[in-house]
């Protein structure tokens, strides 16, 4: 569930702007090893207050500088992905168990699920008009609510699948192979491009996953990703 | 292996890195005979574009043998001479089914970069910045090519390498710049820019049947190239293009203006100063002066075809004049994979030769002099070819 956003625009821009300096001064600096590290702590708190949205002496204090318009969504689906194959095809292959994901287990006539990466995921299959291809929809239950920068950095480890594992899901079912570009040459990298290789995909990922989930946590509660499919399904 | 990586703004360099290794199924290696330096890997070599890396390798026109495939490899075998299209492509999403193979949706493993920045995630391009997938580039002795099936287009081994190499980038842009001209037996283009992309443009206006090609550059060189096939040139330098344009198509203008220039163009006037300074303080990186003049020039409801590269933000343009005016605008990166072969056979008929491009021959070692000589147009320099093997 994404923590409760209480940092306005401006603010959160400001905080990633400033946080990315500081990771510059952190990684490129000569000084001490207390003051980069400083340096790096205070980068890593800006940049997930920017990210995130997500001030926790804000919380504290009971202030927030956020002005974005609590949307209500009437169906919480938080990625799908349109696959050049015809429903019957996807529907054969999920459920084959050749997908390196395991088998994927039908809950109804169109609702997956497959538990992966400690989240249980579903996925919604159905039928383009065009007939030739399939829309899918995935969501999944996340098991943390408000997480800690702790349990970000631990997602940075291993990325979160979400939008990265649906594009992959789409890749295979297309092409049969998930494209990679892990451990192909190149030349001597700096600190900055070893950064960025090893956390680009996170923070491109968190930042879109700020920009289009429902920021209110008590939304969430209310439309819990599970509920609103089988809810869609049902009707 | 040897290979060239970017390393900083203005500065490649020759560095010892590991062999490329078949890191997916489909994959092939291809042991690189030729390649050449492009007029946008100009715009990675001056830092114009985001997420390339230092330490990455560039290049996406090159050609080879295949010296290893990968275990889904079906059609193509070890020891056939390639040339490689710069873009990737799956060849089984929605888009490559369609030919529209440069919106591949598959090959690009880092998609949400791209998708941040235009909304829809881009294909993936050889040696060209991790927001289009990092993959490296073909200014190496050995290349990783994906999709191994789809994009390499075997050729005869008896034929030279500079007769085809283009067709992995620039004759393809060029034509298919051409082709969305809907170029009609007799029709007036207008050119911007008669680097490689702007010569294979108006060469392939006239295969496709325009009476009369306008190429527009400064360097004398270039015009000249131009002119050997048949165009008329204008220097911006001395002649106003607009007033000459008018003038030679009776106050009509072009029926369809190329702009083969890109992002990094040149001119003069206010809206070419104001983007130069905010090129300068890094607020802007498209200089489009040669877009806007395209749009000024063209005929009613004619076409605005642009094979340059946009990488931004455009401001002061000229959008309300290309509305009252009814043009049609085609753009994009080149869907290569659908012109490789008919170019080929283009090439075999003698209909040309793309090696009449070519000023410069190097060796890869020199290759970072290569790149400083093109981004000067010293030497009269308007193509460079690296003989690799």
């Amino acid at each position: 569930m994404a923590p409760k956003v209480n940092v306005g625009t401006f603010e959160r821009t400001a905080s990633v702007v400033l946080g990315g300096l500081a990771l510059t001064q952190a990684i490129s600096s000569k000084k001490s090893l207390v003051a980069r590290g400083a340096a790096g702590s205070t980068a890593l708190a800006l940049l997930w207050r920017g990210l995130s949205g997500n001030c926790p002496a804000y919380s504290v204090m009971g202030m927030s500088s956020s002005k974005t318009p609590l949307t209500k969504p009437q169906t919480w689906i938080e990625r799908s992905a349109l696959v050049n194959l015809p429903l019957e095809e996807v529907t054969a292959y999920l459920t084959s168990g050749q997908s390196p994901y395991g088998i994927f287990v039908s809950t109804g006539s169109d609702i997956f699920e497959i538990e992966m990466d400690g989240r249980m995921w579903m996925i919604n299959l159905q039928a383009h008009a065009d007939g030739k291809r399939t829309l899918i929809r995935m969501s999944w239950d996340d098991p943390k609510d408000n997480p800690s920068l702790l349990d970000i950095l631990a997602d940075a480890r291993e990325p979160a699948p979400r939008i990265i594992a649906l594009r992959e899901l789409k890749a295979l079912l297309e092409t049969g192979e998930i494209p990679t570009v892990e451990g192909q040459s190149h030349g001597e990298r700096s600190n900055l491009g070893n950064f960025f290789e090893h956390f680009g995909d996170f923070i491109i990922e968190k930042i879109q996953s700020q920009t289009s989930l429902p920021d209110d946590p008590h939304i969430n509660e209310d439309f819990p990703a599970k509920q609103s499919y089988l809810k869609e399904a049902n009707a | 292996m040897r290979a060239l990586t970017w390393q900083g703004t203005n500065k490649v360099g020759i560095e010892n890195v590991p062999d490329p290794k078949l890191l997916n199924r489909s994959d092939c290696i291809i042991k690189v005979s030729s390649t050449a330096i492009c007029g946008s890997d100009l715009h990675l070599y001056g830092g114009k574009v985001p997420t390339l890396l230092k330490g990455d390798v560039l290049g996406h026109e090159f050609m080879g043998e295949v010296v290893e495939i990968g275990r889904d490899v079906k059609k193509l075998k070890v020891g056939e001479k390639v040339v490689v299209p710069f873009n990737i492509a799956c060849g089984q999403c929605y888009f490559c089914e369609n030919k529209m193979f440069s919106a591949c949706d598959n090959s690009n493993p880092n998609p949400g970069i791209s998708q941040l920045g235009t909304g829809q995630n881009c294909s993936a391009l050889f040696g060209y910045t991790h927001m289009c997938g990092g993959y490296a580039g073909g200014q190496a002795e050995y290349v990783r090519v994906p999709y191994a099936d789809v994009g390499p287009l075997v050729v005869p081994k008896d034929i030279d390498d500079e007769k085809v190499l283009f067709l992995s980038d620039i004759f393809p842009t060029g034509f298919m710049a051409a082709e969305n001209c809907e170029i009609k037996p007799g029709d007036t283009v207008a050119v911007w820019g008669a680097g490689p992309v702007g010569q294979f443009a108006i060469r392939s206006a006239f295969m496709l049947g325009a009476g009369r090609v306008f190429a527009i550059d400064r360097f004398p060189e270039r015009l000249a190239l131009a002119r050997q096939c048949g165009a008329e040139t204008i220097n911006y330098e001395v002649d106003d293009v607009y007033e000459t344009l008018q003038y030679e198509t009776g106050g009509m203008g072009p029926d369809s203006c190329i702009d083969a220039v890109g992002l990094e163009s040149h001119g003069h006037g206010f809206d070419h100063t104001m983007d130069s300074m905010k090129s300068m303080l890094k607020v802007q990186p498209d200089r489009a002066h040669a877009l806007r003049q395209a749009i000024h020039c063209v005929r009613k409801a004619g076409v605005v075809s642009v094979p340059g590269v946009y990488i931004g933000l455009i401001d002061k343009f000229n959008f309300g004049m290309a509305f009252n005016k009814g043009i049609k605008f085609k753009m994009g990166q080149t869907h290569t994979h659908n012109y490789m072969s008919p170019l080929l056979e283009r090439i075999m008929n003698g209909e040309i030769d793309p090696s009449v491009v070519i000023s410069h021959r190097l060796k890869l070692e020199d290759a970072p002099e290569g790149y400083r000589m093109f981004r000067d147009k010293q030497d009269s320099c308007t193509k460079i070819v690296m003989n690799l093997h």
